[in-house]
């Protein structure tokens, strides 16, 4: 163990810090924070279309599949909604708007595919609204109360 | 050439004219910038390089990638894994370019690179998207390729098939007035899960959260036991027709049980095999699950056909989870009005009976085809 304790003590740490400083999507770093979760919107999307037909019979790629398909967007954009309220209150309806841009963006990049690829399915607006219902209940309830 | 390839054939052209162009840049660009970066950044404004070294790595770095970029441009299809790492370099470079800019730590000259490069992230995301699994496009296209088994047709046929609510017998009894009427005698084989947990698979769901613990089995894929499907290795049937519903995102379970028997593997050895997927609405998955999982048992696939519930979305997804939590349609009665079907329309009904004559019509196998060893099962 005290072996390991100089370099895990040294271990950077800071670009986890300003990750983090971006899901409170601050006013003064807004296009930043957008960019940061337009593109996790995106690469979801497109991981989740490519494996719809590549790696068929790997579990963990099945697993990444289903938590593309809406969870794993939307339950990041719920905390980053509930998280965005907490340390910038009185944004939460800006907030909501944010969010709701950026799921317009994923149900672009998902028909986006359709141009592509003939027989791809596009988005899936049917898992898309579940998660919807996720994210948009916990941003409307932290814009209520903060 | 028809429509289809010709619209295929333009998409790759615009591909593959993409992924010159950043070879181009890539390979070219960082060249010219390796041997005049002073007169560059000074035009643009742009301070020297502290770290003479990280920048001419970078750089050698960008040239690798224009590199990588121009043997994918030769031949894409050859070159996957190549198209992976690229995403993966651009993304990563594109991140770290934008996590610095945003920072106040870098000139706005270097976040066109950024910019560049996350353009070309998702170029190549969509390019991969284009060229894996080009079978399957070909089967989704309408195609009924030529049959490979070279034995004599028996004009039998078997339908192997699992349905918990109905919409799969539904489609299965389709398929096999179709190959009936083209003189074909049809037996329909329902998959039988076994004693321990058939309770579980039974709808409408009798045991308490059964559906939550099928939606975890299937997403994390745990087999279900089945009950042997009988199939001899010689059996005398010369086309297999296998039918899946979609569970969250991948094939049935005890459809997929079916190829996780080995004892099942001689059945399909060389056989011509042809698949239907039934689902609400996404079936790319479990189609391409299906067919993989009989190719890897010897089969050979010949046919495909996805069909999902009609109804608009979002919608048709909650009548879905009403349709599952209440055990049957038209659930909660005040609802009905606007529930969605929870089985195949009359036409993509019509259409699986028609999937099933030219099934039955399908072309013998040609004579370079021919596997006298395959229905050893030796493939």
């Amino acid at each position: 163990m005290e072996l390991l304790r100089p370099p895990i003590g040294g271990m950077t740490i800071e670009p986890f810090r300003h990750l983090l400083r971006l899901l409170e999507l601050p006013p003064d770093q807004l296009w930043a924070s957008f960019s940061l979760l337009a593109g996790l919107v995106i690469a979801c999307e497109l991981v989740r279309i490519v494996l719809g037909t590549a790696l068929p019979l790997s579990r963990l790629a099945h697993v990444i599949v289903c938590l593309f398909t809406f969870a794993f967007q939307a339950l990041v954009l719920a905390f980053v909604l509930v998280y965005a309220a907490l340390h910038h209150p009185g944004r939460g309806w800006i907030n909501l708007g944010i969010a709701l841009a950026l799921y317009v963006l994923w149900y672009l990049t998902g028909e986006l595919t359709r141009l592509v690829r003939k027989d791809s399915e596009g988005a899936d607006l049917g898992f898309m609204a579940l998660g919807a219902l996720i994210t948009f209940l916990a941003g409307l309830i932290a814009a209520v109360v903060c | 050439m028809d429509m289809f390839d010709r619209h295929e054939s333009t998409t790759r052209k615009v591909f593959r004219l993409l992924v010159l162009l950043t070879a181009l840049a890539n390979a070219g660009g960082n060249a010219l910038i390796l041997l005049f970066y002073r007169p560059i950044l000074s035009l643009v404004g742009a301070p020297l390089p502290i770290d003479i070294f990280s920048f001419t790595f970078v750089c050698g770095f960008s040239f690798t990638v224009g590199i990588l970029a121009f043997i994918i441009f030769r031949n894409p299809e050859g070159n996957i894994p190549l198209v992976l790492a690229i995403i993966l370099g651009k993304g990563v470079y594109a991140a770290f370019t934008f996590y610095f800019y945003y920072l106040g730590e870098l000139h706005w000259f270097y976040r066109v690179f950024g910019v560049w490069d996350s353009c070309y992230t998702v170029i190549f995301l969509l390019f991969l998207i284009h060229l894996l699994s080009p079978d399957l496009t070909k089967l989704n296209s309408g195609a009924v390729l030529p049959g490979v088994d070279p034995t004599p047709r028996t004009k039998k046929a078997v339908i192997i098939y699992f349905s918990m609510s109905g919409n799969g017998t539904r489609a299965v009894q389709r398929v096999k007035a179709g190959l009936a009427a083209e003189g074909y005698q049809v037996e329909d084989r329902l998959i039988q899960v076994g004693q321990r947990e058939q309770a579980l698979f039974r709808f409408p769901f009798q045991q308490p959260l059964a559906f939550l613990r099928i939606m975890l089995r299937a997403i994390f894929r745990i087999p279900v036991a089945i009950q042997p499907l009988g199939l001899a290795a010689d059996h005398d049937f010369d086309l297999i027709v296998v039918e899946s519903q979609t569970w969250f995102i991948g094939m049935s379970a005890p459809v997929e049980a079916v190829f996780q028997d080995p004892a099942n593997r001689a059945a399909f050895a060389g056989r011509d095999v042809a698949v239907v997927n039934v689902c609400r609405g996404l079936w790319r998955r479990p189609q391409a699950m299906l067919v993989r999982r009989i190719e890897a048992y010897g089969g050979h696939v010949i046919g495909a056909r996805a069909f999902a519930n009609p109804g608009r979305e979002p919608i048709r997804t909650f009548s879905l989870f009403f349709f599952l939590g209440a055990g049957g349609v038209g659930k909660p009665a005040f609802l009905r009005g606007i529930l969605t079907p929870q089985f195949l329309s009359a036409a993509a009904l019509e259409q699986l009976e028609q999937f099933g004559a030219a099934l039955a019509r399908r072309l013998p196998a040609p004579a370079a085809h021919a596997l006298p060893q395959a229905r050893l099962g030796g493939v």
